[in-house]
């Protein structure tokens, strides 16, 4: 990671970012910067770095795509590596003059202090206009993600998350700042499903209202449930004998254990719905129990000798389905 | 702001509900912009005696297109098509998940 402040920052090989050779033709490094774009754009992207690597992108880009900003950073010669230690030469800030800023595109406040000491600081939001024109204008919304429990969804619960969040310093400059916060995660929230937190997102400007944080929540794996919206699925384990003469049994489910009734005669796979035992709603979802057939092992000459009576008693023929087996 | 707040949000889904003029403040754009988006088929408001209601997915959607266009360069239609794309590929996702569980 890059340093704050005055300290050392890295080194970083835009060429490397964008998988293109050092004498890469603009259209090249276009075409490179496009199809990695697609790749890891935040919300095309399931990769979980995709965030991180969509900025690292479009900061490489920002840099190559502008001949005069290519031909800076390719003064600095090819032998450094990413991830060295770099402070730019001494007469740099004579030779070049990116005081003035000129981002082009994207997002200009996500761009590393690798980037800053070489171009200089990005200016709040996209913004010229911003700064010289009397307007209010609503700070940016901003984008995250909170990772619960199933459990959080079901009973409710508060959450910590932890947010990088690019905020300006008095000069105008963009640093990225760690910032935690406790959210309450409202009952029956589901996987997907985004969170507003009104007026936590960027600053406004001009005195301007901020803007709003949206966090999309995401379920970590549970042990026993698995999720669909607001149905939960449960694999409930049957001995043969359960599902083919019935049994009432106890199984878990997030409020607790219930009864549940498994019918005579019951296949593997069968799915039996217990209505409104999901996460609450409005509607609540249904908890299904999916049974699994599990069989007794041939562990002893008695459970032998009764799977041989099984054989020789129960006429069965488990592939008659497939034809001409047998 | 203390460690201790603990802040409450609210759920944006298809329960929220949003006036076109709501969806234009919450989201700062302009009337006209919106109706591309419904002509687009990517936002489908219910039509209440000739006023629409946009669900609250719709914001969701609006700042995804926002996002595309911004960094992707694509126009409306190629935003349309990938959010479709998105929505296919999330069912599928659902299904998956409800079919792992026989695996």
């Amino acid at each position: 990671m890059a340093t704050g402040g005055d300290g050392n920052v890295e080194f970083k090989d835009y060429y490397q970012t964008l998988g293109v050779k050092r004498d890469a033709t603009a259209d090249d490094i276009k075409r490179a910067y496009r199809k990695l774009a697609r790749k890891y754009h935040p919300d095309v992207s399931k990769e979980p770095d995709a965030e991180v690597r969509f900025k690292e992108v479009g900061e490489a880009y920002e840099v190559l795509k502008d001949p005069e900003k290519r031909a800076a950073y390719d003064q600095l010669g090819a032998n450094w590596k990413a991830g060295q230690d770099f402070r730019p030469p001494p007469e740099w800030d004579t030779q070049f003059d990116f005081g003035g800023g000129g981002f082009t595109g994207g997002d200009a406040s996500a761009f590393s202090d690798f980037f800053e000491s070489l171009f200089g600081h990005a200016r709040g939001g996209s913004g010229q206009r911003q700064r010289y024109r009397q307007y209010a204008y609503k700070g940016e919304d901003q984008q995250g993600r909170i990772v619960i429990d199933l459990e959080d969804s079901f009973h409710g619960g508060t959450r910590a998350v932890t947010l990088t969040v690019p905020e300006a310093d008095a000069y105008g400059r963009i640093r990225q700042r760690q910032r935690t916060l406790n959210v309450r995660i409202p009952k029956g929230v589901t996987a997907g499903q985004r969170i507003r937190l009104g007026k936590q997102g960027g600053a406004g400007i001009g005195g301007g209202e901020a803007g709003d944080l949206y966090l999309e929540v995401e379920f970590k794996p549970h042990p026993l449930y698995r999720v669909d919206g607001r149905d939960l699925y449960l694999e409930v384990p049957v001995a043969p004998w359960e599902a083919a003469l019935g049994e009432t049994i106890k199984i878990p489910t997030p409020g607790g254990p219930v009864q549940l009734k498994i019918p005579a005669g019951s296949a593997a796979g069968k799915k039996l719905r217990l209505k409104e035992r999901g996460l609450p709603g409005p509607p609540a979802g249904d908890l299904y129990a999916v049974l699994k057939i599990v069989t007794p092992p041939a562990d002893s000459d008695n459970a032998k000798e009764l799977y041989r009576k099984m054989k020789r008693e129960m006429p069965f023929d488990p592939r008659a389905g497939m034809g001409g087996t047998s | 702001m203390g460690k201790t707040d603990i802040l409450d949000g609210v759920i944006i889904d298809v329960h929220s509900e949003f006036t076109l003029a709501e969806l234009c403040r919450a989201c700062d754009v302009p009337a006209e912009w919106i109706t591309e988006l419904v002509d687009e088929g990517i936002l489908e408001p219910v039509d209440l005696s000739g006023q629409w209601r946009f669900s609250g997915i719709s914001l969701i959607r609006i700042r995804k297109v926002q996002r595309l266009q911004r960094d992707l360069g694509v126009n409306l239609p190629g935003a349309a098509l990938a959010l479709q794309l998105l929505d296919d590929i999330e069912q599928l996702h659902g299904r998956l998940r409800r079919f792992e569980i026989d695996f």
